[in-house]
């Protein structure tokens, strides 16, 4: 329970420090199983650019929970 | 160009970005926290930050309300939803960023923090649609403008608002309503579904409006705030629509009827952000 909620906070904190056009079509994408092609129309954009936008908010979401986690970790072993 | 595979399916992902990703995936989204997330997704992205020349003021000020509205509605959701507190910080996520792309505009009075009752709702008169008294109102919806180059307007408007309701149904695990993918169709979006649908067909409607009076075409935006004033006549953008109308009768040369409804509005919502504008009209 404990972990699912830091999870949470990780992922919320993850999404946080993506740029909303990346956020957006990465919540459209991965959390609501939204298809590439739907998402473009929704937002009015080209298929490609979801693509890149997706790709680039990976990367982002990626570099963010490896920073957080490991700053998790590091306070977890610096609590007495 | 196909799809990339969902990304808790590839088998590069570390396992704290899986456990990380599967809890956001997890939250539990009840319908109104979907839909407010859909609504701030589209008011954050069609808002981008520094924007709001002459013609996108009355956009971005809708955008400021939505941002307000949404974070007020998430807050209220997440009070009362535990399930829906992670996918409520989401949505709050969105709107803090609509409201930041939108922090140098006026504010904006949303309708939906009055009565109903004191939403106008005159409908308005077209060549091509006759007075249909308004439906009864859907309370509690948060819609959102989108803005959008001119040339969507020749799209159907439906096909965008199929989209998202049934990309909703469809992720829910439902049948989407229409058992199809959504098609490129001109039919109208006559009977929405449900609350989801009736925002997201308000706040397109709104754009569509905005864009047609932006662009000079008063005759089209009058039958657009025509179908407005019958499918969301106590929706969230009452003030919005009601200043937009007012300006499409001005550009259509229906200037003493503009300047009638110009006094009302201003009678009514001295304080609108709107006010300025309107009262431009309403000394014929």
């Amino acid at each position: 329970m404990l972990q699912r909620r830091e999870d949470l906070a990780l992922f919320e904190s993850a999404l946080e420090r993506l740029d909303m056009d990346q956020r957006a079509v990465f919540c459209l994408f991965e959390l609501e199983a939204m298809s590439g092609e739907d998402i473009a129309q929704a937002l009015e954009i080209a298929p490609g650019t979801v693509y890149s936008r997706l790709r680039s908010a990976r990367e982002a979401f990626r570099k963010s929970v490896r920073l957080l986690t490991a700053r998790q970790t590091s306070h977890a072993g610096g609590a007495p | 160009m196909s799809d990339p595979r969902r990304w808790l399916e590839d088998p590069s992902l570390t396992d704290d970005e899986r456990r990380v990703l599967r809890a956001g995936k997890d939250i539990e989204r009840p319908g109104d926290v979907r839909e407010r997330l859909f609504a701030s997704i589209l008011a954050a992205v069609q808002f981008p930050p520094g924007g709001g020349g002459a013609g996108s003021g009355s956009g971005g000020a809708a955008g400021a309300g939505a941002a307000k509205a949404l974070t007020a509605a998430a807050s209220a959701t997440g009070a009362k939803v535990n399930a829906g507190a992670g996918a409520t910080a989401i949505v709050k996520s969105f709107a803090a960023g609509a409201a930041v792309a939108v922090a140098t505009i006026v504010g904006h009075q949303l309708v939906a923090e009055r009565p109903p009752s004191a939403v106008v709702t005159a409908p308005v008169r077209s060549a091509s649609s006759a007075t249909v008294p308004p439906r009864p109102s859907v309370a509690g919806v948060i819609g959102v403008p989108v803005s959008a180059p001119a040339a969507l307007d020749q799209r159907p408007l439906p096909v965008v608002a199929r989209v998202i309701a049934s990309s909703l149904a469809t992720a829910e695990g439902r049948v989407a309503t229409d058992g199809a993918a959504p098609a490129v169709s001109e039919a109208p979006l006559a009977t929405p579904q449900d609350a989801s649908d009736l925002a997201v067909q308000e706040s397109l409607l709104v754009a569509r409006a905005r864009r047609q009076v932006r662009s000079g075409r008063g005759a089209e935006a009058l039958v657009t705030l025509d179908e407005l004033a019958r499918t969301s006549p106590h929706g969230v953008f009452g003030q919005e629509r009601e200043a937009l109308t007012i300006e499409a009768l001005g550009l259509t040369g229906r200037r003493t009827e503009a300047a009638s409804r110009a006094k009302v509005f201003l009678g009514r919502f001295p304080n609108s952000p709107h006010a300025s504008h309107v009262a431009a009209f309403a000394g014929e």
